[in-house]
């Protein structure tokens, strides 16, 4: 969908200082059809990037550029964006500040009515639209953003922190129609999120940057399977003091944080399995070392 | 040029919802009570002090309400992303600009037009008669505010808001007192002082242009050319500000 080459951002915050450099050298690319987390911490440099992808500030160095025959007036009428914690204009009612985002797309009358009737109610918001903007709650102007950002069916779609403010089930929803608008309608989706869990409960792909530059892109799955050791992991009712330190050649290493770990190559598996039956030690479970993508980003991270 | 007036009907829209409508009509009021007060302690001319005190307070309440509205057009869309909503549309910045200073303008109209009512409708209680000066004179307090209403607009972009009021106060009290000046002996003698002031006059707005007030309160009657060319400097000086306010917008970072 686009490609982000060699984007490099600086910031003059002083005259006499040296600039802040909040985007170093980031390149990677957003692929058609797919749904990619853009992950890191606050601060790391997401909201910036978004707003050089939406043409908001200048990059210093680097360009985007679009695959295909996108131009820059074709992207914007592709495209639907929600920012972060957005304000719109109190005064206006939902319904109001909808007709106008619609307007902005170019829809008919009619076309707007049909979209806002039909994504309001998708987003349980439908209720509140003749109220005035300022009588909603953060939950529900996030909605109602939200709703704007789909009115007229956009092939790309770009949110800054779209599940920040929301009450878990509100997160359930906006995560159920993120699936639903790639499933059904082939929509491609780049979302920022310092959540980890949020990526990776719906992305396919997932972009990671740390203070400016980029840590990872890919997949998922191959980041998780990348990560994964080869290690077995055992886990046991409790262990007889002297224990780890008999076997200590054998057991790699041991996570006693809530349940009991022991862990140990594939090849020593078998013999220690017996040996903690043999102690009359109970086994609870057993398999392979896994990292939650939680674990795998901060890990890059470090 | 319809997402121009897109920008335009919306922002005139909010606007009118919120509280600022309510301000001016209460400083309507307040303009009434305050001419009506004084014009009782005229002794013998209340015509004449309604219009002189009402028309030089509304002027300049409307030059108020100019910055007020001005100093906010941008920086609030700003700080509440509300900017962004617009600007990932279809639609060019300067269009954008400029819809938002239409949907300004329209509410800057509005309410010049709400104040210097409430201080003519005095004026007409003591027997003051129609004059063609009046409109005249609501179209020039117009062209006034309007060009404030810019000048403020482009120090916003350029820095923060209280710089932006300080340095439209400033341009707008240059603006009267540097035309003025001109006249004055002390001035006329020195040459050097002369060219620079009259420098100023070429590069900043002659605000002095559009003060009517004199000819209104004294029914002096009004040279047309005059009303012509300050119409048309009027129209320059306003276009040219707004030519810089888009060219800046265009290429400023949205942080």
């Amino acid at each position: 969908m686009f490609i982000a080459n060699n984007i490099r951002k600086e910031f003059q915050e002083d005259f006499w200082k040296s600039p802040f450099v909040a985007l170093d050298d980031l390149s990677f690319k957003i692929e058609e059809g797919k749904i990619t987390g853009f992950l890191g911490a606050n601060g790391a440099g997401k909201t910036t990037f978004l707003k050089i992808l939406l043409n908001f500030i200048m990059p210093t160095k680097g360009e985007v550029s679009y695959i295909g025959n996108i131009t820059n007036r074709d992207f914007f009428k592709q495209l639907g964006y929600m920012p972060e914690r957005p304000y719109y204009y109190e005064h206006l009612t939902g319904r109001e500040f909808l007709v106008y985002v619609g307007k902005l797309q170019d829809l008919s009358e009619e076309q707007i009515d049909k979209a806002i009737e039909k994504w309001t109610k998708e987003l349980k918001v439908f209720f509140a639209l003749d109220r005035s903007l300022k009588s909603y709650s953060k939950g529900m102007l996030q909605r109602v953003g939200f709703a704007g950002a789909l009115l007229h069916n956009p092939s790309l779609v770009i949110l800054d922190e779209p599940l920040s403010g929301l009450d878990p089930i509100g997160r359930k929803e906006f995560k159920d129609i993120l699936l639903k608008i790639n499933r059904e309608y082939g929509c491609t989706v780049f979302f920022s999120s310092h959540i980890v869990s949020d990526v990776e409960e719906v992305s396919e792909n997932v972009v990671v940057i740390d203070k400016g530059k980029l840590v990872y892109q890919g997949k998922i799955d191959e980041l998780l399977e990348n990560s994964s050791t080869k290690l077995m992991r055992i886990e046991v009712e409790k262990l007889p003091e002297d224990f780890l330190s008999a076997h200590k050649d054998v057991i790699i290493k041991t996570s006693f944080a809530i349940n009991q770990y022991l862990y140990c190559h594939k090849k020593d598996q078998q013999s220690l399995m017996m040996t903690l039956l043999s102690n009359n030690i109970d086994i609870l479970s057993l398999g392979h070392e896994s990292y939650s993508l939680e674990e795998v980003v901060y890990k890059l991270n470090e | 040029m319809n997402k121009t007036l897109l920008v335009a009907r919306y922002t005139f829209k909010q606007l009118l919802k919120s509280k600022i409508m309510y301000n001016c009509f209460w400083l309507g009021l307040a303009l009434m009570l305050f001419t009506y007060i004084t014009s009782e302690f005229s002794f013998g001319n209340p015509r004449f002090i309604a219009m002189d005190f009402g028309v030089g307070v509304s002027s300049l309440a409307s030059v108020a309400v100019a910055i007020f509205l001005g100093v906010s057009l941008l920086s609030d869309e700003i700080e509440s992303r509300t900017v962004y909503i617009a600007l990932s549309k279809p639609i060019s910045r300067s269009s954008f600009i400029f819809g938002k200073i239409l949907g300004m303008g329209l509410i800057l109209f509005l309410n010049i037009f709400i104040i210097m009512t409430c201080s003519l409708i005095i004026y007409f209680i003591f027997g003051g008669e129609w004059s063609y000066l009046i409109p005249v004179f609501l179209l020039f307090s117009l062209f006034e505010a309007l060009l404030v209403l810019l000048v403020v607009v482009l120090f916003s972009l350029i820095t923060n808001k209280v710089m932006s009021v300080m340095n439209t106060i400033v341009i707008y009290v240059l603006g009267h007192a540097v035309p003025n000046s001109l006249e004055i002996t002390m001035v006329t003698e020195n040459p050097l002082l002369l060219k620079i002031l009259k420098g100023y006059t070429y590069i900043f707005p002659d605000l002095d242009r559009f003060n009517m007030k004199k000819e209104l309160t004294l029914s002096f009657p009004m040279d047309s050319n005059l009303i012509i060319n300050s119409g048309l400097y009027a129209i320059f000086y306003s276009f040219l500000v707004l030519m810089i306010i888009i060219y800046i917008f265009k290429k400023k970072d949205l942080t």
